[in-house]
């Protein structure tokens, strides 16, 4: 029998063609993701996240550096549209370090959790999952 | 002709009768507005009178010194005093030059005190030079704050050339692996004995696709470092053959989009021709880039009418996808993007590189457009030659 994957939707915000599709190259290999929406700028993600019903996302991974709006705007917008916990979960995934004055304007967010360095590992993912799960977190 | 000069005011005339009979008004403007006033006899010119707020400026007691000329020359700059002496001489010898000059003083702390020194030769009633009266004003404060600003601008320019130089070393050298890397790339299908998978096929295309955006990058840092710093070359370029030197590189480009290229009467611009070129290579490039999908670009060149500053206009119109007026000046910045690559790809430094092209040039770049609306950039360059 086939059982649930343990991240049902994750959402990857990123501008690049060819990082999406490492992702998705990672995400299938894994298996440990049920479904994965795509948005190239953040703001088709905005306007999704604001669909009605309100769809349900466990994780968004986001990329910092992208046009118009910016991983950091995309945090402060949604944040003001929809809520602080307008996700369980957000992983920022980065190309090099964080200066700490963007560190902490990410980290000023509750929902941004880890940050990670692209590209995306089954390391990664399987830290979302704990992340997701905080009881299992403490028997781990 | 000069209009004649008016009639004294009475109070203008109430103080010169004050100052010849009242030596406390003398002391006052001694005090309040000189930082030092001498009297010297030109007859016998060992003697000379310094008044007490000349040598306090220098740190020194006033009393310890004797109103003898030689006094103070130990403390002067001797080139200094070389170039007083010179516009001494010539002063006397006419009154219309002016005894004016900057000099340097040693104080007794050994720091350096800067004074201008202004003074008028009396003359008797032949012409001839008996005294000379001088003032000092204290200019140490300015000098000091004009030596410091010239030092930080100097340890700025130093910097910014260090930066430029790392910045050119670093993408010089990032360019030959990167070409290198395009070649093993290509090579890569020829060196297997079966037909690539589909997926394979993908990987080698997105790595291909990814060193062809990684040698862009690089060719616009590279140009945008040579931008930086040095003053561009100026002579007169006429802009005619250089815009169709670049529409014959956009050959490619224009037949795949099946574009329509309109190029106006142009004129001749004073600049650096390098710098012109990729100014409107990067400029007309966009407008082919930005067009409405599926829809053929049309871009216009054109020139208008020069300015009364001198800089004359060229505009260079699309009418494709625009550009929202709250993106106007971001657009500028360095590493700046508004599209992802899968709509439209670009290193984000374009129009950086034109911004600082115009800059150079003492110009100045002007941007209409609105989304959906088509986009004009109109350049004011210094005109050249005809």
């Amino acid at each position: 029998m086939t059982e649930t994957p343990p991240i049902t939707r994750l959402l990857i915000i990123d501008d690049s063609k060819i990082e999406q599709k490492l992702y998705r190259l990672i995400v299938e290999r894994t298996g440990l993701v049920g479904e994965v929406i795509s948005f190239y700028y953040a703001e088709e993600a905005l306007d999704y996240l604001s669909s009605d019903p309100r769809p349900e996302v466990d994780c968004i991974a986001l990329d910092i550096n992208m046009p118009r709006m910016t991983g950091f705007e995309f945090l402060d917008a949604a944040t003001e549209r929809l809520g602080a916990d307008f996700v369980k979960l957000v992983v920022v995934m980065l190309t090099t370090s964080l200066d700490p004055e963007d560190r902490r304007r990410a980290s000023r967010h509750a929902v941004v959790r880890e940050f990670f360095n692209k590209p995306l590992s089954r390391g990664h993912l399987e830290r979302m999952i704990e992340l997701l799960n905080p009881e299992s977190e403490n028997v781990g | 002709m000069n209009a004649p000069p008016p009639p004294k005011n009475y109070l203008e005339k109430e103080l010169e009768e004050l100052i010849t009979s009242d030596p406390a008004i003398f002391a006052f403007i001694r005090q309040g507005s000189l930082d030092g006033v001498w009297y010297w006899d030109l007859e016998n010119s060992e003697n000379e009178w310094m008044s007490p707020e000349f040598w306090r400026l220098f740190g020194v007691d006033p009393w310890t010194k004797t109103h003898k000329a030689a006094e103070w020359q130990d403390l002067i700059n001797q080139d200094d005093l070389a170039e007083a002496l010179k516009n001494f001489k010539l002063h006397c010898a006419n009154p219309n030059h002016p005894y004016d000059q900057v000099v340097r003083y040693r104080h007794a702390d050994g720091s350096t005190v800067w004074v201008r020194c202004r003074g008028l030769a009396i003359r008797d009633e032949t012409g001839r030079p008996i005294r000379m009266l001088g003032a000092h004003n204290d200019l140490t404060q300015q000098m000091r704050t004009a030596e410091a600003l010239k030092g930080e601008a100097d340890a700025t320019a130093a910097v910014n050339r260090e930066l430029r130089e790392f910045a050119y070393a670093i993408s010089h050298d990032l360019k030959s692996p990167a070409n290198t890397l395009k070649m093993l790339l290509e090579e890569m299908p020829n060196q297997l004995d079966s037909d690539m998978s589909p997926g394979a096929k993908d990987m080698l295309e997105m790595s291909m696709s990814c060193v062809d955006r990684m040698r862009t990058l690089i060719e616009d840092v590279l140009d945008y470092t040579r931008l930086i710093g040095d003053a561009p070359r100026r002579e007169s370029v006429q802009l005619d053959p250089i815009i169709a030197d670049i529409r014959s590189d956009l050959t490619a480009d224009i037949d795949r989009s099946a574009a329509t290229v309109r190029i106006g009467a142009l004129p001749a611009v004073m600049g650096d021709p390098t710098q012109v070129r990729i100014l409107f290579q990067n400029l007309i490039a966009n407008a082919l880039k930005f067009s409405a999908p599926d829809t053929p670009p049309v871009v216009d060149v054109l020139a208008g009418k020069a300015g009364a500053d001198g800089l004359v206009p060229i505009r260079v119109c699309d009418q494709g996808i625009g550009i929202d007026p709250s993106q106007h000046q971001k657009i500028f910045e360095m590493f700046t993007r508004l599209h992802a690559d899968i709509d439209y790809s670009g290193s984000g430094l374009g129009l950086a590189i034109c911004q600082r092209i115009v800059a150079n040039h003492g110009g100045r770049i002007e941007l209409r457009s609105a989304l959906g609306d088509g986009t004009e950039f109109t350049i004011w360059l210094p005109g050249g030659n005809e």
